[in-house]
This record gives C-alpha cells, structure tokens and sequence, in this order.
C-alpha cells in the first residue's frame, strides 16, 4: 500500500451513547448498556435482553416522506455518518464525488421490515404488506442512504459477512484510499437485529447469555467461567477515512489511522471456530501492515462472550503473539455494548482508536472469575487509565468462517 | 359530491403524510407539481385502499392530476360496490 490513510472522524450510535464522547465514556466508565428487553414480544424470549440505542430521527432532517423509506438500520447508519462528517470538519469539501466512497458492513440489514411484512402476511393473515417493504429490507438500503444524503458518487458496497462485515467494510475502504483510488471514503457498519424473528433465531442457535438474576447489564461476560453467551445490540459506527497528506493539509483532527487489515476464511465449520483459521486471519493482518505481534500494544477482541469464541480466541492469540502474549492487555468490549453483529467491527475500531487517543486501555466488564483456558490479561472490570498504546489489532471472526482483523495506530 | 368527499378524504391523506397545505391540494395540481412521485404515489394508493376499503390493480394507471386520482378511485369504489352487490349493479345499468 503506497498512501497512508487517516480516520479524521468517528460517529456512532449504540446503546453506550451517541458520538465518539459518550462511547469512549462509557466504556472506560465500564458502564454496560444491556438491559431486559421490555418490548411487547420479551415474554416470547427465554432470556429477553438487549443493547438498545436511543436516536431522535428528528435529528435526520430528513422529510417524513423519505424517513418513512429508512429501516431502522438505514436511520442508525445515517445517525452515525452525520456524527462523524461533524466531527471531521470539511472533509467532504473539494472532494471529487466520485472518487468519494460508501462502505457500509451489515449482518441483517432491513430485517425488522421484513418482520414487519411477515408479521402482517401470517399473523395478521393480510396480504397489504407495506410498500417500501423492499426499499426498507435490502441490505444495501444503509449505505444508499449515506451516499445519497451526502453526495458520494464513488462505490458504494455493502458487505455482509456475518460478525465480520464492518471490519471487512473498513478494511476494504482502507485499500481503496491506500492505492489511490479513492479521495474519501465513509466506512463502518449498522445493525438493527432486535426484531422478534431475529432475536427467536439466535435463541434457537443457542449462544444467547442467559439473564444474570442479580444484575441483567452483567449478563455478557466474555472470557468468564460463568460465561452463557452473547448478547444482541443494535447500533452503528462510522469512520472518515482519507489520505493522511489531505488530512494534515486541511488540518483535520486525526484519531488516528489504519494500518493493516485482512480478511480470511476458515474453510472450516459453520460456527465453531477454530484456532488455526483466527490465528491465520491475525498473521494476515500484521504482515499487511509489515509489523510483527511484539509491535501490537493492545487487542480488543472478538470477546462474544460465547463458551467456544473465548477460548479459541485465547489460542489464538496466545498462538501468534507467543510468550509475549501475556503483555499485551486484550479488552472484550462486547460485555458493554452487547455484540452489533455488522456493526461490531466499526463501534470496536472506534473504540480502538478513542483508547488510543485517550490513553486508556478498556475493560472487559464482568469477569470476576476466568475461565482456566482463558488466560489473558483482559483487563478485567475498570479500565487502566494513562497507559499510552501505539498499536492495536481489532479482531472479528464471523459465522461461516468470514474472519477480518484490522491493524490500527493512534495518532 | 362523490367526487368533493374523494378529493378530502385524499387531501387528507396527503395533508398527513407530505405536509401540503389545503390550498395547494387543488382538482388540476399535477402529482408532479405537489411533489408525489412514483414512490410516493404506491404509497398513497396503498393508503387509499385501507381508506377506501377497495383493491387498487396493479396495472399502472395514467393519473397526472389529483383530480384523475379522484376519479380513478371512484371508479374503484363503483365496481367494488357492483361486485359485493350484483343486483345493485344490474339496476343502474342501462
């Protein structure tokens, strides 16, 4: 990769709070945004939780004629895309439109309208299935909005690619501002899973936490030995990536920058990872950003939280990092803003790089007592204040065997 | 009169859902001149046909006007009534 390439602006909704403050707030904080679900379809669920965000789409601007086109999943993403053009300043001034970009990860997309629709043909046994149903269940919907509502004319693409699809949408908007291609590119992810059929389906898999009876906001706890699963959130994050030179000659407010990424498959099985395939996906990683492991100050990691992802993480990492494994703390953010499916990569790159800049290594909330094979320093319960970390890996291993690290530098 | 309580009862629904203020919501203003495009127009005659308690074909129909949209319902809401009494219909015809 010949240019270096900047993250100048970072905008998120999710249940930790709305813009880069608020998220990096909460998390050193340790303040989990899991909670009981209380919608009218909870009493259906054996364990009713969720990590739910609080927009106001008034906040859009939008004409109640085409809010009523957006998906939840298109308003989180539009939310998000707004933030962080605020908080980047110009950057979208004096940039050719075409060579300005759109790269959106989602694992489910539109799937609350499609709830919706379903729920209208066989529960209401009615055949009026609302119009925009198509327009509002597509999964490109998010990053056609954010292309639109902003001007973009470059590509705009949608990956979906399960627990993995933000750090593919990153990383693969990375190499197109690395090579040249592109001027700008607004890159993350957006979730919006908590429909009744969705949250049934990840029951049915099984790899739902269970609800702590003492404190429900605990009931993720990555890499604990009473670990029961994970938790759904809904919510997105969106970078502003563009060249460093075009950063500092605008002078922007660099966060900080992407270095490396890859994206690998496990060839493997469908859900149970496997040690080899994470191991390989993070190798792959460091030597796109020619680094070595001793180089890495920090992993946030895939942490679900799930009985099979936490220990064959800890292999993995233990795998490539080698006795060094044991420096370098490894936070499992997913304890407080529940597991954003699509969206999980980007909130974790923001994370990543907000740390970074405030020189604070997060937590890994609710993990009082490890699991044996689970021997990291995962910086358990309260973050570690004024460490200064230069270089960071943001692990995401997806269903199907989709792996993708992300290798990310402060500023 | 048909035709008046038609035009309110659309003026209604576009009132609600586009913000347009009565005065603009004449018989001859273009869907185009209010701003309903093709989008917009599924959208309507979706809430028409819960308005109106009618099915609205699928096969797309020239409507340029408010005014043709009233009609078009009208016309509707007559063969609706036919079909639910057919005797109705066979004392009208000539």
């Amino acid at each position: 990769m010949n240019r270096r390439v900047a993250v100048t602006g970072i905008g998120t909704v999710s249940a930790l709070g709305n813009g880069a403050a608020a998220l990096i707030g909460s998390a050193r904080a340790g303040r989990s945004g899991i909670r009981r679900l209380d919608t009218a379809f909870a009493h259906r669920l054996t364990d009713p939780l969720a990590a739910i965000a609080d927009i106001d789409d008034d906040q859009l601007l939008l004409p109640p004629a085409k809010l009523r086109m957006l998906d939840r999943v298109a308003r989180l993403a539009l939310h998000s895309t707004n933030r962080a053009l605020e908080a980047a300043g110009d950057a979208l001034a004096g940039v050719d439109a075409a060579r300005a970009g759109t790269f959106i990860g989602t694992g489910m997309g539109g799937t609350l309208s499609m709830d919706d629709g379903y729920r209208t043909l066989y529960e209401d046994g009615s055949d009026r299935i609302a119009p925009f149903t198509v327009l509002m269940g597509m999964h490109n919907a998010a990053a056609s909005w954010i292309g639109s509502v902003h001007g973009l004319r470059g590509p705009q693409l949608t990956f979906s690619t399960a627990c993995s699809s933000a750090t593919v949408a990153i990383g693969e908007a990375w190499r197109r501002v690395a090579c040249g291609e592109l001027e700008l590119a607004l890159a993350g992810g957006a979730e919006a899973p908590l429909s009744c059929g969705s949250l049934k389906a990840w029951e049915a898999l099984r790899t739902l936490a269970s609800v702590h009876p003492d404190d429900p906001s605990a009931s993720c706890r990555p890499f604990s030995a009473d670990r029961s699963g994970m938790v759904l959130g809904e919510g997105a994050a969106v970078l502003v990536l563009e060249p460093w030179e075009r950063a500092v000659a605008r002078g922007a407010d660099i966060v900080g920058e992407v270095i490396g990424y890859a994206a690998t498959n496990e060839a493997g099985h469908v859900t149970r990872p496997d040690v080899a395939g994470q191991a390989a996906a993070m190798r792959a990683a460091l030597a796109s950003a020619g680094i070595d492991a001793a180089q890495i100050d920090t992993i946030n990691a895939h942490g679900t939280g799930t009985r099979a992802n936490d220990a064959t993480e800890t292999a993995a990492i233990r795998e490539v990092f080698g006795t060094y494994a044991d420096k370098v703390p490894v936070s499992a953010t997913k304890s407080m803003h529940g597991h954003l499916l699509g969206a999980a990569g980007a909130i974790e790159a923001a994370l990543v790089l907000l740390a970074m800049r405030e020189r604070v290594v997060l937590p890994t909330m609710h993990l009082h007592e490890a699991d044996p094979r689970c021997d990291l320093d995962y910086v358990p319960n309260a973050a570690r204040e004024g460490v200064p970390t230069r270089t960071a890996l943001s692990n995401s291993f997806a269903f199907g065997g989709s792996n993708a690290v992300l290798v990310l530098r402060g500023a | 009169m048909t035709t008046i309580t038609t035009l309110d009862a659309l003026r209604a629904i576009l009132a609600r859902d586009h913000a347009l203020p009565p005065e603009r919501m004449t018989p001859d203003a273009t869907l185009e001149d209010l701003g309903i495009d093709s989008l917009a127009t599924i959208e309507m005659l979706w809430n028409v046909e819960a308005e109106f308690g009618i099915d609205v074909p699928s096969e797309p129909v020239p409507l340029a006007t408010l005014g043709d949209v009233a009609d078009y319902v009208d016309e509707l809401v007559a063969v609706s009534a036919t079909a639910a009494d057919p005797a109705a219909g066979a004392a009208t015809t000539p």
